[in-house]
């Protein structure tokens, strides 16, 4: 008994430090310097000033500050937009009984089998055609993840019993009354799991990005980073800098949406 | 009767802004970009090939080996991913106390949401040769003086199995440990009473009742190796040699990177794509057959 | 049912406005007079030092100049998607590549690029500066800076090792990897970086030879190459030597310089900004020749790797452009001492050699690699790189180094190299 609780703690730590060690370490580097990180003096050179310093670097670099607001407004509004169509969607499918609308559940889930690779040309080339190239509204296009949003919503179907839009109809109720008002309150939990997955997606997202936007006032995140991957004697401290100004958001996204009440079945967290 | 089509009709309207924008962003992509490969040519001098983007596929070396790199890191990261899950997955649930629960939950799942640009770039400035990965490998002595841990094949290799493990096991973790939430308590209570070890327990009870799960798993974390791009782009850029090479990344480079040939390089998206439904198809074909011999 | 009226016209009106906002064009409409230049790195620099002259020189002129600083790939790739769009407006009017991307540009997208011919004397840049701007006659480049190839090494781990400068100049690479096993011995420090990954060490190689991966008119030049072959053995000897400090890739050669890991670098001339940015290391480097390969009188001590060029879209300001491209980079003066001295960036221009002022620069101890680095650019052979230099270089790089690892023989690679050739560079 006593072995199995020692081996399952010892496991959880280790787990733990191996999870940890990277957010540790860039931490670390923050309060460092360039040199210091570089000739390997790390743990002799680390100091506060070093860190506000970087910091006040890190926020003078316009760049880093407009991909900032960039990336905030383009995850935002896809993952509102994810969540509209998603739940829309999810709602039409618990109201539909016909056999069909299993197929078509079949084809919005396939597509989440579809590499990103794959798919990376041909949009380029379509939105090139279509002057769609560097706006805003390809890059939140490109940033929408309804298909996982829509399983997700389906795979809950259970915790809206189908009563309800019985009851609902004989009050009189059209149907997209019950989706705003019924649906949509019952499954509360679900759309902030959706809305929460969807900015993650939606800030993370590299490859299609990259390739859609040509223009430096419209980087987001991850573009800015990746463009500044190939830039010569960088300074390190700086960088490490702005890779944890740059995930901040999604870390605080995250937690603002976790459960409270620990006791709460959710499809995620408990 | 015309009541109720004309209902259904209004309900399909529920349906299509999804249907519309999926539609949009992938399955028309995704003829196109079959339409495209069926063009040779570099930069804006285009001719029609037929089939001949695939042929010359099949004997380029450069995308055999990215398709060996592929299978070698399917075969060394899915283990280790299925293992570390479950094992976390199952000492998560074991454990008593609920904010030591939600704390290690929320600590195994950051590394999932976290960009994987930036943990990219981070690993690439802390693994070079002097880096401080380097350095406690050098004290540890696993790593000789002279060389640095992308020097190697096998290094550059576990190095980003490794990443790639660090990143995607708190999610599967998460999956994995909702799954062992619907196994019947008390047969794993019993298991305890009567003494029985946690790897007999994992063996007997716990696995076989999660094995759909394992199977999802499986294929996800295989898509997610097929289509590895910003980990191998940004840290080893295709390795000491061609080592760490993906076909995303010879993709990208065909397309981007040299003369533009976007109809080969379209061949190389939809061979990943083929390649991805052949791999899924065979991890569930295995499974159906596995647990038909049972 | 009021309400869900409204709701339904808000969620109508939202999204359309959304829609609307994505639609408008995020390009500040430009006005007439507004230049765009794209650089990367220490040429970056140098577009802004023009533009700072110009306005100096010409104070009434209502151009404005926006100089866009960018990583160098992330650039090229810019560059290459707006060229494939077929549309000048996501393209700047002036920006800055390397020689091995010319040949692409033009031969793809020619139409977009303005014709620099009638502007400047080309006669008066080297040739092997020259070639490599050239299309049937017509010139579409400035030529700006070489990358001349040197090879930087510690004086102060020679002399441990009882040599002197002079034992360090116009070497063969026999010569060098009997010096590299002498200091070895001395002082432990292997002699040389290589990244057989990245064909740094192989282009130069090539070029101080005089040979490339495909000839002139772009076919393959790997079989009965000689030099090619060469080179190979040359590379593998210096492992076999056991006097390299190998590494995996670009950015090793950072903590290599940094950490005193080799004594020497054989490379272009833009090493020298960085490892002038080592200060601790003042008066410990200098630079001499390339070694070069036995075998023929053909084979130099001269290379050249990644130089560059400046180029001109064909845009409404195209005329002005090439006008201040010209008169910056290829006549002014002053821009090119204070390039040469600041970067150590040398003109490829006679005209501005001849008129250069050096500074003096204490971190080469007394040596003045500026006009060294000019008397070098005289005698550098010259080779047509053509299309797909870089797809080759990350092609042969690999091959090299399995090579080199000795999972090859030197006729298996050269095969391997030759198909590689064929499948890349025919079809165009």
């Amino acid at each position: 008994m006593k072995n199995r609780r020692l081996f399952q703690r010892g496991f959880l730590a280790f787990s733990s430090v191996f999870f940890a060690f990277p957010y540790l370490l860039m931490l670390l580097c923050c309060l460092s310097t360039d040199a210091g990180i570089k000739g390997n003096m790390l743990f002799g050179s680390l100091s506060t000033e070093h860190f506000f310093s970087n910091l006040s670097n890190t926020f003078q670099n316009s760049q880093f500050i407009c991909a900032f607001f960039n990336s905030c407004l383009v995850s935002s509004i896809a993952s509102a937009a994810t969540l509209l169509v998603s739940s829309l969607a999810g709602f039409g499918f618990s109201v539909i009984r016909a056999s069909w609308s299993k197929l078509l559940l079949a084809v919005i889930v396939f597509s989440l089998f579809i590499p990103e690779v794959t798919l990376v040309i041909p949009t380029f080339q379509l939105a090139k055609n279509m002057k769609l190239l560097s706006k805003y509204i390809t890059l939140i296009l490109a940033s929408l993840s309804i298909p996982f949003s829509t399983f997700l919503f389906c795979q809950n179907r259970s915790r809206f019993p189908s009563d309800l839009i019985e009851s609902a109809k004989i009050d009189g109720a059209s149907d997209f009354c019950i989706y705003l008002w019924i649906y949509l309150g019952t499954m509360r939990r679900i759309c902030v799991i959706s809305l929460t997955i969807s900015f993650l997606s939606a800030w993370n997202a590299m490859l299609m990005p990259v390739i859609l936007v040509q223009t430096q006032e419209m980087f987001t995140i991850s573009i800015y980073l990746n463009s500044v991957s190939s830039i010569w004697s960088d300074d390190y401290a700086i960088l490490m800098t702005s890779l944890s100004l740059s995930t901040i958001p999604v870390l605080l996204v995250f937690f603002l949406f976790q459960k409270r009440n620990p006791s709460d079945p959710g499809f995620l967290l408990n | 009767m015309r009541k109720n089509r004309a209902h259904c009709r209004w309900k399909l309207l529920f349906l299509l802004p999804a249907m519309l924008t999926i539609v949009a962003t992938v399955y028309v992509p995704l003829v196109y970009a079959f339409y495209l490969s069926l063009f040779g040519g570099r930069g804006r001098k285009i001719e029609y090939v037929g089939l001949g983007n695939y042929t010359k596929l099949m004997s380029d070396d450069m995308f055999l080996s990215s398709l060996v790199n592929s299978f070698i890191f399917t075969a060394i990261i899915v283990p280790c991913i299925l293992l570390l899950g479950c094992l976390l997955a199952y000492c998560l649930w074991n454990l008593k106390s609920s904010a030591a629960k939600r704390f290690l939950s929320i600590l195994y799942f950051m590394p999932s949401v976290t960009s994987p640009v930036a943990y990219s770039l981070f690993f690439k400035q802390i693994t070079y040769s002097d880096g401080i990965v380097s350095g406690i490998l050098k004290a540890l002595h696993v790593l000789s003086d002279e060389s640095s841990l992308l020097n190697s094949v096998a290094g550059a290799r576990i190095l980003i199995s490794a990443i790639c493990v660090w990143s995607w096991t708190g999610f599967y973790a998460l999956i994995l440990r909702a799954a062992i939430d619907n196994i019947n308590e008390s047969a794993i209570e019993a298991a305890e009473m009567d003494g029985a070890s946690t790897s007999k327990i994992f063996r007997k009870i716990i696995l076989p009742n999660i094995s759909p799960v394992l199977v999802m798993v499986c294929i996800l974390s295989s898509c997610s190796i097929f289509e590895l791009y910003t980990e191998v782009a940004l840290i080893t850029k295709g390795g000491p040699g061609i080592s760490t090479y993906t076909m995303a990344l010879y993709l990208y480079r065909k397309a981007f990177v040299y003369v533009s040939e976007f109809g080969y390089a379209s061949a190389i998206g939809i061979a990943v794509f083929v390649l991805l439904i052949l791999v899924c198809l065979v991890i569930i074909i295995q499974k159906k057959v596995y647990g038909n011999e049972k | 049912m009021i309400k869900t009226s409204l709701h339904q016209w808000a969620v109508v009106v939202i999204c359309a406005v959304v829609a609307l906002f994505g639609m408008l064009p995020t390009s500040i409409a430009s006005e007439t007079k507004d230049i765009t230049i794209w650089a990367y790195d220490n040429w970056a620099k140098a577009a802004e030092k023009a533009v700072e002259i110009y306005q100096n020189n010409h104070p009434g002129s209502d151009y404005i100049f926006h100089v866009v600083t960018m990583g160098q790939d992330d650039m090229v790739q810019k560059v290459k998607v707006a060229l494939s769009t077929g549309a000048t407006d996501a393209l700047p009017d002036i920006f800055y590549d390397e020689d091995y991307n010319y040949a692409e540009y033009i031969l793809y997208y020619g139409d977009m690029f303005h014709e620099l011919t009638p502007y400047f004397d080309l006669t008066k840049y080297y040739p092997f500066k020259a070639v490599n701007v050239t299309t049937d006659g017509a010139v579409y480049a400035i030529p700006y800076d070489a990358g001349t190839g040197v090879m930087f090494y510690r004086t102060d781990l020679i002399q441990a090792a009882g040599l002197t400068d002079e034992d360090m100049d116009n070497l063969t690479w026999e010569q060098f990897i009997k010096i590299g096993k002498k200091v070895k011995q001395a002082t432990g420090v292997d002699m040389i970086i290589m990244c057989p990954g990245g064909d740094m060490e192989g282009r130069i190689l090539y070029q101080s030879a005089g040979t490339w991966f495909f000839d002139e008119n772009g076919r393959e030049n790997i079989k009965d190459n000689q030099a090619f072959r060469d080179a190979l053995a040359a590379m593998n000897s210096l492992y076999q030597a056991g006097i390299v400090w190998d590494v995996p890739g670009w950015d090793d050669y950072f903590a290599a310089i940094a950490n005193g890991k080799a004594v020497a670098l054989v490379g272009g001339s833009w090493w020298a900004p960085i490892i002038t940015s080592y200060q601790e290391q003042s008066g410990l480097w200098r630079i001499t020749q390339v070694p070069r390969l036995t075998g023929s009188d053909a084979y130099t001590n001269y290379s050249n790797l990644s130089g560059g060029n400046w180029f001109v879209i064909e845009k409404e300001n195209s005329e002005f452009a090439s006008q201040f491209v010209v008169e910056m980079f290829a006549n002014n003066q002053e821009l090119a001492d204070f390039m040469a001295n600041e970067y150590y960036i040398v003109p490829t221009n006679r005209d501005l050699v001849a008129g250069l002022t050096v500074l003096p620069h204490p971190f080469w101890g007394g040596q003045d690699i500026i006009t060294t680095l000019c008397r070098y650019n005289e005698s550098v052979p010259s080779v047509v790189y053509g299309l797909n230099a870089y797809e080759m270089t990350y092609t042969v790089g690999p091959l090299v180094r399995e090579y080199i690892n000795g999972k090859y023989t030197l006729d298996e690679v050269l095969a391997k190299i030759y198909e590689a050739a064929v499948m890349i560079g025919g079809n165009f």
